[in-house]
Parts: structure tokens; sequence; C-alpha cells
């Protein structure tokens, strides 16, 4: 959660509203489907980490995200390297399985390169997401899903899924601690053990939670949550000149990239096929 | 106060679905502009009167009811909470789930944003709310960032935003600082006086009753058995002490040395009815013989240097080169603001949070060797939240739990059971669920799973909160019955006629820094420094201060010295 959670800073992205950076991942995730392409995915990301860079977030962070993403990674390899139908150029292979033509144990470049584009369309999504969250309070994203004609329901259970997961993580961690309080070593203990420690630690956390529900239904209705009243949004989400700007470059850069793919364009046609 | 009729409950009695009698037979009339404060040991009714006044029985809390209530010419089991909460501001004493925006200013928004009000008429509101209860400034901050006590502030100013004709506030201070908790009070005053807000409380801040509330009411076992101004429901003494309501310190002290008298109520009517009784030499003040206290000897854990910052954007310094040594054998209190580094502090010395700089030491071995698992067997720290600390099936299994860590014989972790569950009170408990247990009694327990596995130093964080005034006194007690069996014991509070009563030693931090350390009795006297951490001395330290110049010790910080002192003993 920490590599997702806003950080206050004085960015010209920090001063965008919440739309143009939705506009973007929106965006990111059109590229994402339509435009399966090494360098026109590769242009798409380095385009976002030119607004990472922008909004003051660390690209240290692009490791963290990397790790947390491995096992997609090596499973998108995996399955492609075995199973990608246009297959020819075999590295190597752990028998023979074959289905019709194919050898399904044959492990091939072309699939491995397919699985590797794959993991560039999920990471395409993927970096645009701290561009929003990072770089935008919750308060912008609830007003602007508000302006979009979001049922407020539905933005307030997302913003305070935002809010009390990180809560239910404090609450695990304190139960954790208190269980290290009692002579407990948990960092110390072999895996199996420490199924048990959570295991345990379940049930403090569960019936919190239930408290807590009762507690945010309270505190909700006692504050007019579900009056007929039409709601007011303090935040403004009024575009600038700022949002003009990112806007039309983001869109413009888009519209260029999906007209390329669908014009033809592909820079590993000989290698694999889409 | 007018004469408008706010709210009128009659033979008001429910019943959970448990077939706990919550409430019998109440029968209240709230005058506009009036300021209740509903008194009354933990599960004595207060909550589920507050409940009925919000409409949460029966909208969203069922039981079974009878009687009637109206509120701001509402029938609330007619009227849905959205409707009610136009007129009715509810805050609940948990304050952790009642704040469900991501910034403070938009907490504070959020019901008038409900509403439908105009954007200027909101950032009115939030203005004059946040300022109400000192948060200013911190609008932009996230409410995780902030510090239970200010929290607790956040959730009474997002109640006072909704400009209510009637605020009920579930003790809306039980985590805060002594003048936090003033200036919230003084806050419904200024509400009172300058929008006729009416306001009922629950609260065990007995002490500050009489400076706010117009009405006192005391509840026990669901009943109504007191209520007129401060002064009538103070003056029944035996009565409050019965039910195990706290009388404030001055009244205390006008019952032992004049019962016949009016209570006493302010430090002036107090000095003014000693002072002639000392002029007529009816009482004689003395001296009084200090307990030496044991800031001396062997050193079981030491700061050096100590500077710790919790990391963030920026990091947020909370211990600022702290200094301090623990002696083996004493009791100290350690007091201060919230957020003052309190909990941080007692953190560091089981290696909870890793320093910045400096390091802590305990037995003279820095403890960056050693593991929280093993630091634990001799340092007990005992959390906060009960809650988050109980995690087995029954209270024997509680106790065990430490104990198997410690993989003692069978035998002698059956023996430190029974043990541990005894020196708290609870060994007709053991086989019992810990939660279902009451909140005393779990805290209660958690101090047992940590006696037990029988630690040189036993912290208890905040033991206090939430608890009534026999609870309070019963954690304390607990600590100082440790101590005398040679525990060291360090206590944190916010309740200062806990430490005065208990505390050999205190040591008051402010801003992550150690302000004040010394002999309880000496810290005492430093009035403004006190006053700089949000400290106020109990009243009766006040009253011997402006006594000093009739022979009356002016470090005197409990009613029975006081007593002592102006009796001679007798």
């Amino acid at each position: 959660m920490a590599t997702l959670e806003y950080i206050r800073k004085d960015t010209p992205v920090h001063a965008l509203q919440a739309s143009s950076k939705m506009l973007l991942t929106v965006l990111s995730l059109i590229i994402s489907l339509f435009a399966l392409d090494y360098v026109l995915l590769g242009i798409w990301i380095i385009f976002l980490l030119v607004w990472w860079v922008i909004g003051g977030i660390e690209l240290r962070r692009i490791g963290i995200i990397l790790k947390i993403l491995l096992g997609t990674y090596l499973f998108l390899i995996i399955l492609q390297g075995f199973t990608y139908r246009f297959g020819n150029t075999v590295l190597f292979q752990l028998g023979v399985l074959m289905i019709g033509p194919r050898n399904y144990a044959a492990y091939t470049l072309e699939g491995f390169l397919f699985g590797t584009l794959i993991f560039m369309r999920v990471l395409a999504v993927v970096f645009s997401l701290p561009i929003l969250t990072m770089t935008t309070p919750m308060t912008k994203i609830a007003a602007q899903m508000g302006q979009l004609k979001v049922p407020y329901q539905f933005t307030l259970i997302f913003v305070t899924g935002m809010r009390f997961v990180p809560l239910v993580f404090q609450t695990w961690g304190n139960v954790m601690q208190a269980q290290k309080l009692r002579g407990r070593d948990i960092d110390k203990l072999p895996i199996t053990k420490k199924a048990t420690v959570y295991t345990a630690a379940l049930t403090p956390v569960l019936l919190y939670l239930l408290k807590l529900s009762t507690t945010l239904q309270t505190a909700l209705e006692c504050r007019a949550f579900g009056s007929p009243a039409t709601r007011t949004y303090l935040e403004e989400t009024k575009l600038r000149a700022g949002d003009y700007i990112a806007q039309i470059t983001t869109v413009a850069l888009a519209v260029a990239i999906l007209a390329l793919k669908f014009m033809g364009y592909s820079s590993l046609h000989y290698v694999i096929r889409v | 106060m007018s004469n408008e009729t706010i709210a009128e409950i009659q033979n008001l009695t429910f019943t959970y679905p448990d077939n706990v009698q919550a409430i019998k037979d109440i029968r209240l009339e709230v005058s506009r502009g009036e300021i209740i404060a509903v008194m009354g040991p933990n599960g004595a009714g207060k909550t589920t009167l507050c409940r009925h006044l919000t409409g949460i029985i029966p909208h969203i809390v069922q039981g079974t009811t009878a009687g009637k209530a109206i509120v701001c010419g509402m029938d609330v089991y007619e009227h849905p909470v959205h409707e009610l909460a136009q007129k009715i501001s509810f805050v609940t004493q948990d304050p952790e789930g009642q704040l469900v925006n991501p910034d403070v200013l938009m907490e504070v928004a959020f019901g008038p944003e409900n509403l439908g009000l105009p954007r200027e008429e909101i950032m009115r509101r939030a203005k004059w709310a946040l300022q109400a209860v000192g948060l200013q400034g911190y609008e932009a901050r996230s409410p995780m960032e902030l510090s239970g006590g200010q929290k607790q502030r956040l959730a009474l100013a997002a109640g006072l935003s909704m400009q209510p004709k009637l605020l009920v506030l579930d003790e809306p201070t039980s985590q805060l600082d002594p003048i936090g908790t003033t200036e919230v009070f003084q806050a419904l005053v200024d509400l009172k006086e300058k929008y006729q807000i009416t306001t009922i409380l629950t609260t065990h801040a007995s002490e500050d009753v009489p400076s706010f509330a117009d009405r006192a009411i005391i509840l026990s076992e669901g009943s109504i058995v007191a209520q007129g101004t401060p002064s009538e429901v103070f003056s029944q003494v035996d009565l409050l002490e019965k039910v195990g309501v706290q009388v404030p310190q001055l009244a205390t002290l006008g019952h032992k040395i004049a019962p016949e008298k009016p209570p006493l109520l302010t430090i002036p009517d107090s000095k003014k009815q000693i002072v002639s009784l000392i002029e007529s030499k009816k009482l004689k003040p003395t001296k009084l013989n200090r307990p030496k206290t044991a800031s001396s000897g062997e050193v079981v854990l030491e700061c050096e240097n100590l500077t710790f910052a919790y990391p963030g954007f920026p990091p947020v310094t909370a211990l600022r080169n702290v200094n301090l040594k623990v002696y083996k054998g004493e009791m100290i209190g350690i007091i201060g603001q919230n957020g003052s580094g309190k909990t941080t502090l007692v953190k560091q010395f089981l290696k909870l949070l890793k320093p910045t700089q400096g390091k802590v030491l305990f037995r003279g071995k820095d403890i960056a060797a050693f593991t929280t698992g093993q630091l634990s067997t001799s340092i007990g720290l005992v959390l906060q939240n009960p809650d988050e600390q109980l995690f087995t099936i029954s209270c024997r299994e509680e106790v065990e739990f430490g104990l198997r860590n410690l993989k003692l014989p069978e035998d002698e972790i059956q023996r430190r059971v029974d043990e541990a569950l005894g020196f708290v009170g609870l060994e007709k408990q053991k086989e019992v669920f810990p939660f279902r247990l009451s909140f005393g009694d779990r805290r209660s327990l958690t101090v047992a799973a940590v006696i037990a596995m029988r630690p040189d130093v036993i912290i208890m964080d905040e033991p206090t909160t939430a608890q009534d005034y026999l609870g309070r006194h019963r954690i304390a007690r607990l600590g100082k019955k440790l101590n005398a069996a040679g525990h060291t014991v360090i206590m944190i509070t916010h309740d200062m006629n806990l430490v005065t009563q208990y505390a050999d030693r205190s040591v008051v931090m402010g801003n992550g820094e150690i302000l004040l350390d010394g002999p309880t009795y000496e810290v005492f006297t430093q009035v403004e420094t006190l006053r700089r951490t949000f400290i106020k001395p109990p009243p009766i330290s006040v009253l011997a201060k402006e006594l000093e110049p009739y022979g009356v010790p002016g470090d005197i910080m409990t009613v029975d010295s006081m007593v002592e002192s102006l009796t001679g003993g007798k």
C-alpha cells in the first residue's frame, strides 16, 4: 500500500486536477489493450516515467513494483514460452508433449518475447497508477468521481476502502507486536509456525473489523450520509491551463500510438505475430 | 437556557438482544442550551442513553424497548438517523472508526457536504469547528497521522460542524490530555453561549464537571440515582462512592473536613472555607513526612541521547535527544500532552521502534543485540488497546501464551497462570473466551499475561483509557502491588489524580523531550512547565499552593495528604 499512497509535494503533477490523471490512467488501459508492441508500449511507458519524474515520484519505486510483479512476469514467460502458438525457435525442451502439430514441452524464443510483451502491457497500466494515487489526494478523486456522476455510495466505498485498508494493516501490526511482546520472535519462526501465528492473529483482527463496521455505519449516518439533499463537493474540479496542456499532450500521444498500431506498424513482426 | 424543550424521554427501558437490560424507566427532560453531564460506572447505561437520543437505537442497534424518546421535536423511532442527524450530532467514544476521510478538512466538511450546504458555508463551519477543538493548521493532515487525542478532537470537530441543536457526546475526552479536556469542555460552554447548542455528554471527568455542566445525572445499573446541579450531586459523597463515581477532590476534602457544609467545588471557595477554619483554630496545618523515592541504586533501563523520527515526507521527529535512567524498584508516571512522545519512548525500550540516533541500555547492555521477544522476558509492555493483545480462546491460554514461548515446564506454567489470574482477580474466569469479558477485565487480562512472564520492568501504556473511576484505581493499585512485589513499574497516563496518588517519580514529556523529571510532589509544583505540555495539576495541588502562606505544605497532591496536614493525622 505504501507504494501507492498519496504523498504531499509541490509539483506540477500534484497541481493538476484528478481528471487529468484519471484520463492518463484510462488511456494507459486502452494503449495496453490495443497497442501490443514493444516500441509503442515502450514509448508509452517512457511517457509515464516522465510523469513520474515531473510528479516527484522516486524512480526507485520502479524496483519495488518490479519486485512485486516478478511472480507475474515469471508466470507469463513460462506460460507463453511453452504455449505460444507461433513459437518456432526452440531454446530448450523438457521432453515431448505433442498436442496437434505443437510440442508443448518445447520452450520457444517467440513465446518468451510474447510473455515479455504481455508483461509490458501490465507495466503500462501499473506505472500509471502511482501518478494518480501518489499525487492526488483522495478528496480530489472523490470529487472528480462525483462530477462524473458516479453514485456517491460507490465513491464512499472506494474512499473508505483506501482509508481502512491501512487501518486493518495497522491492527494486524499491533497484534503481531503484542505477540512479540509475549516472547514470540515471529521473524525467526519457520514458515509453518508463522502460519499458526497468523491464524491466531485473525481473531482479534476480525473482531476489530466487525466492531469497526458498526462504528462506521453509526458515524456515517450521524453525519447525514444518505440524506436526500444533493451533496456538495468541497473540492473544485475546474480545469486549469496545466490540465489542458497535460490532457492535450496525453491524448495526442495516445492517438498517435493507436494510429500507428491500426496502420499496421509492428516493431518485431518478423519474430512474433500478434 | 430557554424554556424550549430539546429532548424528552419518557419511561424509557431498553434490553439488548442478549437480555442485558441496559436502561430502566429513564425519565428526562432537557431544555435548550443546557449542558448535561451523564456520569456513572462502566455498564451503567450511559452509551445506551446516548444511542436513544440519536436514533442509533432502534435504527442501527436493535433490542426490546418501552417508553418514548422525543428529540428536537422528532420521535426517534419514527425518523431515520440521517434526518435526526440534521439536528442532533453524535460523537462516539472510538474516534478511529468515525474518521472516514483522507484529510482533516474533508473529515470536518463531510457532514455539511452531505447536507448539501453551499461551499462557503461548509468552509466557514469547518474552520470554526477546527478552531473550537484546537486543530487549526492540521487541515491537510491525514487522520491516520494524528495521535489518539487529536483523533478524538477531530471526531468532535466533525460533529460540531453539523451545527446541531443537540450535541450528544459519548466520553469525548477519554483520550485527551488534561488541558485538551478542559478546552473541549470550554468549547461546549462557548457553543452554548453563542449558539444555544444543547449538549448531553457522558464523562468520567468529575473534576471538570462543575466548570461546564448545568446539570449532572448519575446513572447506576441503568437507572438515574441522582440528578441536579453539580453542587447538589457532588454533595452526595456516600452515594457516589457507593455507585463508583469519582467525587471531585475538593468536594471530597470538604466532606472530610466539614461534612455539614455545602460541597466545595472551586479553589476560591475551598480556600475561603479552609482559611476560616484555620483562623478559628479548628484546623492546624502541619508539615508532612515525605516518603523517600528510589531514584538511586541499580539502573535497569537507560536512554542515551535518544532521537527518533517516524519516516514520512517530511519525517516526524517524535523523540529529541532523550536521556533517562530508570532505577530498580521505581514506580514512574510518564505524563505529557497528546503526541508528546510517551508511547514512542516506551516502544524504544522493547525495540518495537529503532532509534534514529542514540541507544537504549537494559542493565547496561545495548538492546540492539536482542530481539523484541528476548527483551519481553525482562521488560513487559502492556499496550493501550487490550483488544489487539488477546488472541486465544480462553483466559488460561492467553496467559499460557507467553509462558510457552519461554519454554517453561508444564507444572510451572500452570502455577504461574493461576498466580497471574489470581493477581488480577480473574481466577474464576479461567476458561472464559477473553472477548466475553468486560473492557476493564480484558485490560486486566493483558496485564496478567505480561506479569506471568515475571519481567523486571512492567510498562503500562495508558491503562486507564475508557475506564471508570473504580477501574482506573484498580489498574493503578495493581501497578502499585506489582511495584511492592519488587517490579519496576512505568505507567503512562493522562489521569493526574492517579499519578499524584501512585507514582513516586514523574517524567513530563513535551514535543519529544523530557521537560521535567523528579519526585512527583516536586514535579507538580512546576505549574508553568506543566502547562506547556497541556498538563494541569490536580485541584488539591493548586489549593495547597494557595494555602502555603497559612502553613499548609505547598507540595501536597492528594486529598488524604491534605486532610492529614490540616488535621495533624487525627
